[in-house]
């Protein structure tokens, strides 16, 4: 028999529980959160999962939420692990969506100082790298991703803007991110993407999920104001790139 | 019929159960925050517990009742917090049905009790649905109107008032206790407090804090002696739960609500039971609040007593055929059959749920107001 398909769970409050899947951030542990938010989905499609209203992935963890009067903390995880036990060798095939990024953030003359580099060199160096979304949250759509090479890393921001421009790419930490909406944000703003994350004109309305993998690539001005309008009216919409092609799993 | 907004009062919204299902996705649940208020105008309006209904905070707006013809006057009701509302000048108090007809005018003044008001109209607001629901997500700018609070001049639509069927009659049931004046609110100790005897949660809890006025649908902050975690500097963030008590890195409690963001990054030393969310949104700015540690087993018995709706007798009768325990009722089901003169009428469930228990034998005796049975209402 093999082991808990899970490192530890914890109660959160009555009506809730935590599984965690490991103690550190990495691509494995995301994984396997990903793997049992799939295998959650799938149970509550099929009514398999009563009571059950609510699941949170991030980068290590599962929240699940439920009603304590309609289901038990006990029969929501024995149901999780027996479809993880028979199912979780599956794997995820993420996708990889190309990025265009115009890079004139107001944070990156602020960020290249003290990084020690130049502008150019940001941009060089955050559009060299495949960044796996790691969860989708904060706000609707909004990719969070990792892991920033160590040369990029700063620490977010002493006070959060109270509203950052929308489709804003931002750093901070270990981590990258597009704020779908013009939301509070600690991150530091490199530029804006005329991609549109989340639109509930679209199905499904969020562009990407987690497992998925991001790489930027610098636009013009003029690129950017052109692709904004069509991404706006959803006549254009950013599509993944063809399986095979480079494809980081 | 439809409502207009003569003026707003403090940022409205429209909100119902909340958006379930797609916070994997980063959308949020919001809906109302005292869920129990909402429920209770509902059902005095007539509508099922999921209809969309009109937060009102602190400050309530004016509306104007706009007739569309012929149609005649609508079951309408005010729950939760008194914002000392009128209907044409009259007092209009929480739990209380009028019925509203073309030109009528609502109006509130200062708050005398609580925060947060909601007004049901038979039928419900008609906003169209987002994902499933017609709550306003104000961050993400969706659902309710506009995805936004209500402004001078809007207009809000109501759905067909619900059909109710003829010759039966609707149980009568009890008011809720009042949650808005409750200083003390139970928690569980957090995932992330470092243990039960942990120095951060002994100084969270039994110790009297004063709602501080940044506070909003997202969460309640707290002004008072400040909290160490025991668990600093976990920097990966987490799935956060309705009712965590996060602290801040300069030491603050932050109380989440159902307008929460799905993710955080503070450590949760605290969780407040689900019993007591309702009571978090009636505190306002200023207001005392202390936290008090209970375990699992009172926060599930508070739970459940506060979902079971005792269900009573209109008149003296005898009961018949009174659905059994453990089994599922829409609203207007009927119940029980209640026979007076010869005559049977049947007594229909005022809202959906489950049947908790019958508290009358087939062919017994029941007096006006006197228990039929209970439902354990759906969340």
């Amino acid at each position: 028999m093999r082991s808990l398909p899970w490192s530890n769970t914890l109660p959160v409050g009555d009506a809730a529980v935590l599984i965690e899947f490991g103690q550190v951030l990495d691509v494995a542990a995301n994984a396997r959160v990903l793997l049992a938010t799939r295998m959650a989905q799938r149970l509550l499609a099929d009514g398999a999962l009563p009571g059950v209203w609510g699941t949170i992935p991030s980068y290590n963890t599962l929240l699940i939420e439920f009603d304590p009067l309609a289901t038990t903390r006990d029969a929501v995880l024995a149901a999780l692990r027996s479809a993880l036990m028979q199912g979780g060798d599956e794997t995820i095939a993420g996708r990889r969506f190309r990025v265009p990024v115009w890079y004139a953030g107001e944070d990156l003359p602020e960020v290249a100082a003290r990084t020690g580099l130049t502008v150019d060199e940001v941009i060089t160096l955050h559009a060299a790298v495949d960044f796996r979304i790691f969860t989708v949250g904060f706000a609707p759509g909004q990719p969070i991703c990792g892991m920033l090479p160590d040369a990029l890393r700063l620490p977010r921001r002493g006070s959060p803007r109270v509203a950052v421009p929308p489709r804003s790419v931002a750093l901070g930490g270990h981590q990258v991110t597009i704020y779908p909406t013009a939301s509070p944000g600690g991150f530091h703003l490199l530029g804006r993407t005329p991609v549109v994350p989340f639109n509930l004109e679209r199905i499904p309305p969020v562009l990407w999920a987690p497992g998925d993998v991001l790489r930027f690539y610098p636009i013009g001005r003029e690129q950017y104001e052109h692709l904004a309008a069509a991404f706006a009216t959803g006549e254009e919409m950013l599509a993944p790139e063809p399986p095979g092609s480079a494809l980081l799993a | 019929m439809r409502l207009r907004v003569i003026a707003p009062g403090l940022a409205p919204t429209v909100q119902d159960r909340g958006r379930l299902g797609y916070e994997h996705l980063g959308v949020m649940i919001n809906g109302a925050l005292d869920t129990r208020a909402a429920a209770w105008a509902n059902r005095i309006a007539g509508n099922s517990d999921g209809a969309a209904v009109l937060e009102l905070t602190l400050l309530a707006p004016a509306l104007e009742v706009v007739g569309d013809g012929d149609e005649g006057a609508r079951p309408a009701a005010l729950a939760g917090a008194d914002l000392s509302c009128t209907l044409n000048g009259v007092a209009w108090s929480p739990g209380e049905q009028r019925l509203l007809r073309a030109g009528d005018r609502i109006a509130g003044a200062a708050a005398r009790h609580g925060v947060r008001a909601y007004l049901a109209v038979s039928g419900g607001i008609d906003v169209p649905t987002v994902l499933g629901s017609r709550a306003t997500d104000l961050l993400a700018g969706i659902g309710g109107l506009a995805g936004r609070a209500l402004r001078a001049g809007d207009v809000l639509a109501l759905g067909p008032p619900p059909s109710r069927p003829r010759l039966g009659e609707y149980a009568r049931f009890d008011p809720p206790q009042t949650l808005l004046e409750r200083e003390v609110v139970r928690v569980l100790p957090g995932h992330r407090a470092g243990g039960v005897q942990s120095a951060g949660l002994r100084r969270l809890v039994d110790t009297w804090y004063r709602v501080d006025p940044r506070s909003d649908r997202v969460g309640l902050r707290l002004r008072g002696p400040r909290v160490e975690a025991e668990v600093t500097g976990r920097e990966i963030s987490e799935g956060m739960a309705i009712g965590a008590v996060e602290i801040t890195s300069s030491g603050e409690p932050l109380l989440l609500l159902r307008g929460r963001g799905s993710i955080g990054g503070y450590p949760t030393v605290a969780v407040v039971i689900s019993a007591d969310l309702p009571a978090l949104a009636q505190r306002k700015p200023g207001d005392r609040l202390r936290l008090r540690l209970v375990d699992e087993r009172e926060a599930l018995e508070a739970w459940r007593a506060q979902r079971t709706v005792t269900l009573r007798s209109p008149r003296w009768a005898v009961a018949r055929a009174v659905r059994p325990a453990g089994e599922r009722v829409e609203c207007g089901e009927p119940l029980a059959e209640l026979e007076v003169m010869g005559e049977r009428r049947p007594l229909l469930a005022p809202i959906a749920g489950r049947m908790l228990r019958a508290s009358v034998e087939e062919g017994g005796e029941v007096r006006a107001d006197a228990p039929v049975c209970a439902i354990l209402a759906d969340e």
